[in-house]
């Protein structure tokens, strides 16, 4: 994270460049090779002062359009989404702090979900506020089996 | 998030943007951004190429499906929240949520006024 470094040239170009130096041929490999951990960190990887985490979710979308694994990728996002905002799971109880650290969770991905998948994302948080996880659940990956549940694989 | 206090500003200065968007001024209001708190004291100085490529434009295609255009992104993360939260937002929960995304999209953390240098 820098000011505003990640923004200079030719980003795509370089986001790439960092993925293939990995020994990756696509970002979204290079991402499943690293599950749940948060966006934010997989940037800091590729590229602490001059690539942001939006590049790298930008990127991710644009891979899971064209292999249609879109379904797939938006309950990846949750995953990292979790990992980040609530570390130790699922709160046990929610009181007003949680809620709202939940809360917070919740609106991030969903505004990072495409408009395709807004309603489906809705009812999944709606689902969890409603019908509550057990305390400490912290899904690993895109095939958590409540994720699943929640959100199954239909390309839209 | 330090306040720049640069002296001589002027001509060669990156231009300033709203972070909170200006459309949603009294949507901020209510939740306390409000006299010496309001929207104008959270500008920030970007390049025109960022601020472009943070609102969707300039040189960067993104994915048809991908919505992260800042000022749509950013009130829905704050709206959804406050919907989940089950309450209005605190000031500093809102303050929260925007210095998160704006580290995602790698915009300077320096707030300065939108008057004045």
């Amino acid at each position: 994270m820098s000011d505003g470094r990640s923004w200079e040239g030719n980003w795509k170009a370089r986001l790439y460049e960092r993925v293939r130096e990995r020994g990756y041929d696509s970002l979204t490999a290079f991402a499943e090779a690293r599950p749940a951990v948060p966006l934010y960190l997989l940037a800091e990887e590729l590229g602490k002062d001059d690539l942001a985490a939006v590049q790298v979710l930008s990127g991710l979308f644009a891979e899971a359009e064209r292999s249609k694994r879109v379904t797939r990728l938006v309950r990846d996002v949750l995953v990292r989404e979790l990992s980040e905002s609530l570390p130790d799971g699922w709160p046990a109880v929610l009181d007003d702090a949680n809620r709202f650290k939940v809360a917070k969770a919740l609106g991030c991905w969903s505004a990072d979900t495409p408009e395709s998948h807004e309603e489906r994302a809705r009812q999944v948080g709606d689902a969890l506020l409603a019908t509550p996880p057990p305390p400490g659940w912290r899904p690993l990956g895109p095939d958590d089996e409540l994720l699943l549940t929640l959100l199954p694989d239909e390309e839209v | 998030m330090r306040v720049t206090g640069r002296a001589g500003a002027g001509m060669g200065e990156p231009p300033k943007h709203h972070v909170l968007p200006k459309e949603f001024r009294e949507w901020f209001e209510k939740r306390g951004f409000t006299g010496e708190m309001s929207i104008d004291q959270f500008c920030v100085r970007m390049e025109r190429a960022s601020h472009e490529a943070i609102h969707g434009g300039g040189n960067w295609k993104l994915g048809r499906k991908w919505p992260g255009e800042w000022n749509r992104m950013i009130m829905k993360a704050l709206r959804d929240a406050e919907v989940d939260a089950g309450r209005m937002l605190t000031r500093n929960e809102v303050l929260g949520i925007v210095a998160k995304s704006m580290k995602r999209y790698d915009i300077p953390m320096t707030f300065t006024p939108w008057r004045g240098r």
